[in-house]
């Protein structure tokens, strides 16, 4: 699976909701899809799903534009529940799994499967609306993987879970990753992105303002700051080395930060240290996803 | 792959599963039967109670004898009274009596503007027996036992309903072109508005935008319009089976159909191409309501009004049922004539001209005009629906439903 976003721009009469956006995402690969409420995300979801027309640049998936007939090899978990409420859950999914294309038979082991994965077996017969935001959510992941599609676009996958049950979906996420799904993962929360998204796209104000690689947009984020523990207390708050200056921090820690633009690398740093302190820990200060986020958004 | 088979059957079965279908099916039948029922008991009630006009009463003998210890008022019609008063606003009957009852028990005469009870004549014939009797005992010099006995005068009253107020089978088919009328409003009323129902409850929640990559937008539009058509003819089916064993029972049995004031039945072929045409009128005018009701549900929207686009498409539809009611009692009239080829009155008012017997001909082009205005109806409503259900949050206008059409 390979989706391609070619310059793609999208305007409303008063309103330009995409310019020139262009992304690439690979199978077996998550792209965690970032930008502030109103930036263009969803506009763009409504592109590659096809409900949104777009003005101008294409949007290929392996090399052809999407069709009907593409479209179903999509999963999409929208932002807000998108479900029957007044319908038996095991009714919904394979109603769903039908229009996918599935045969009533394989549809049936399918979400049986999945209900015992998420251990909601139980509530086949339901109506979706006796069931608790949690579980609806459940049942809206099930209804956009059940037919195993090769790109998977999922809209606040976590909202309305506790932490057992979003690391559940998560290591779900991860799972679908590791079988070939491409993944668009559009989130606020950025402990996910950093833990799932191989890269990230931001967009603001309808246009990318930073794409890449996350290891890589971590490593041209870096501020050249350090976290350093040392063994005994000293009784001064500051002071600095050849290449560095260090302020006391709480907890024996102290923060290390290289000087201008020196380009020193770490063992000098350590060794300049060493002669002041007997160093425990010793750990680059990276930035967060959050802190990138904002300060990208910030600078825009 | 055909996915339109898949939508049809959970828009039937979500349906017809429900308590609220099952408690409809069940209780409608009950509903009409006692509709129809309590009124014409109550009605008998009412006339039983009225006042009847008896001419040729000269001596005024026959009303005294009528009126003693009798539930019923009689009056006799003097000159003086008809002078001062109208008779057909004060009397449910008038009877005729011969100068000689005594002697000729057959002429009497009751004539009314609908049927009476069995009981009041009953009533009539046993009193005017009793004084024609003593009357002729009067006359005679035989003796009043052996009379009484052997010779009593047996009065029998002719009863006949009023010639200007239409035959009896006219005001059959004028009561069964009523009921059709308004069963046929309620089945295009109340199915065309479950179309809306849905498609606004589809578009309140994400679910079309989950379906949009699916299935295509106009085969989730006429999925929901079919399945709802085959909940409607369900149901038809099933209240025409109990109506169809109520019919043949009350054919046979006279007590009930007495009850029924005077109603004679039609001919159960009649009632059987009745149906078949209730039918296919049924299903050409759902179409044409069920694709308008699907635009306003398309463009309906929880923070926008709608309301400018309701109004237009429910007036056709309640002037329908007007025009319809009015067709049953004037089935030559031009509107009836003009109501029954314009497609949005069509469906009901060419149904009930069909209970007064209209030209094959004249049905057939009323429907053919129904059915094209369909076709394009249903494909102009599944641009508005493809271009309008994924839209949030905007007041549509007529120049942007205008845009949709264009496609």
């Amino acid at each position: 699976m390979r989706l391609t976003i070619n310059n793609v721009c999208k305007s409303y009469k008063d309103k330009v909701a995409l310019e020139n956006v262009s992304i690439q995402l690979e199978g077996g690969s998550t792209l965690g899809l970032l930008g502030p409420n109103g930036a263009g995300k969803t506009t763009l979801i409504r592109a590659i799903t096809g409900i949104t027309q777009i003005d101008q640049g294409e949007i290929l998936l392996d090399g052809t534009p999407i069709s009907n007939e593409s479209r179903r090899r999509i999963g999409y978990l929208p932002e807000e529940r998108g479900l029957y409420p007044e319908m038996k859950v095991g009714e919904q999914l394979l109603y769903l799994a039908q229009l996918k294309g599935m045969q009533k038979e394989s549809a049936k082991e399918a979400i049986k499967n999945w209900m015992r994965k998420f251990q909601i077996s139980g509530t086949m017969e339901k109506r979706t609306n006796e069931l608790s935001k949690g579980m609806q959510q459940k049942v809206q992941f099930i209804a956009a993987v059940i037919h195993s599609p090769q790109l998977l676009i999922l809209d606040e996958p976590f909202s309305g879970f506790d932490p057992i049950n979003a690391a559940l979906i998560m290591n779900e996420i991860l799972s679908l990753k590791e079988q070939g799904v491409g993944i668009i993962l559009s989130t606020h929360n950025m402990t996910s992105v950093e833990e799932i998204c191989d890269s990230v796209a931001l967009i603001n104000h309808a246009q990318i303002i930073l794409e890449g690689k996350t290891a890589q947009i971590r490593e041209a984020n870096k501020t050249g700051k350090f976290l350093v523990k040392i063994a005994a207390n000293v009784d001064f708050e500051s002071g600095e080395t050849l290449s560095s200056h260090f302020t006391k921090q709480e907890n024996g820690f102290w923060l290390v930060e290289k000087k201008g633009k020196a380009k020193v690398d770490n063992n000098t740093l350590i060794r300049e240290l060493t002669e002041i302190f007997s160093i425990v820990s010793f750990e680059e200060a990276q930035p967060s996803m959050n802190e990138i986020f904002l300060k990208a958004v910030n600078n825009h | 792959m055909n996915d339109l088979p898949i939508i049809i059957k959970r828009e039937y079965l979500n349906r017809v599963r429900r308590k609220s279908f099952l408690l409809m099916t069940l209780l409608t039948p009950l509903f009409f039967i006692a509709a129809m029922i309590i009124p014409s008991t109550m009605m008998n009630d009412v006339i039983e109670k009225e006042s009847i006009l008896i001419f040729g009463d000269k001596n005024g003998y026959y009303t005294d004898a009528l009126q003693q210890n009798s539930e019923y008022t009689f009056v006799e019609a003097t000159d003086e009274y008809l002078e001062n008063t109208d008779p057909s606003k004060s009397f449910s009957a008038m009877l005729y009596l011969p100068e000689v009852l005594d002697e000729m028990p057959n002429m009497a005469m009751l004539v009314s503007n609908y049927e009476l009870s069995e009981r009041l004549q009953n009533h009539l014939n046993q009193r005017l027996s009793e004084a024609a009797t003593m009357e002729k005992w009067r006359k005679g010099s035989s003796n009043l036992y052996e009379i009484w006995k052997e010779n009593k005068v047996e009065v029998h009253c002719q009863s006949m309903k009023n010639v200007q107020s239409g035959s009896s089978s006219d005001e059959t088919a004028a009561l069964v072109s009523i009921i059709v009328s308004f069963l046929l409003y309620i089945f295009i009323f109340s199915y065309g508005s479950q179309v809306m129902r849905g498609v606004t409850e589809e578009k309140s929640n994400k679910i079309m935008e989950v379906m949009f990559l699916s299935t295509r937008a106009s085969h989730l539009m006429a999925g929901k319009i079919i399945g709802i058509a085959l909940v409607g003819l369900t149901q038809f089916v099933l209240w025409a089976g109990v109506a169809g064993f109520i019919f043949h029972s009350i054919s046979d049995h006279e007590s009930i159909a007495t009850t029924l004031h005077g109603i004679t039945l039609p001919e159960a072929s009649n009632i059987y191409g009745l149906g078949a045409y209730f039918v296919l009128f049924f299903l050409a005018g759902y179409l044409l309501y069920a694709s308008l009701f699907a635009i306003i549900g398309a463009l309906s929207d929880p923070g926008t009004d709608t309301q400018q686009f309701f109004l237009p498409v429910t007036i056709p539809i309640l002037f329908s049922i007007y025009a319809g009611i009015y067709t049953a009692c004037h089935p030559e009239s031009e509107l009836a004539l003009w109501c029954s080829y314009i497609p949005f009155t069509s469906p009901i008012v060419m149904l009930a001209r069909i209970c007064h017997n209209v030209n094959l001909m004249e049905i057939g082009i009323s429907f053919f005009i129904l059915v094209v205005t369909d076709i394009l109806l249903f494909h102009l409503a599944g641009k508005i629906y493809k271009s309008a259900i994924l839209l949030h949050g905007k007041k549509i206008t007529y120049k942007d439903l205008w845009d949709f059409c264009k496609g």
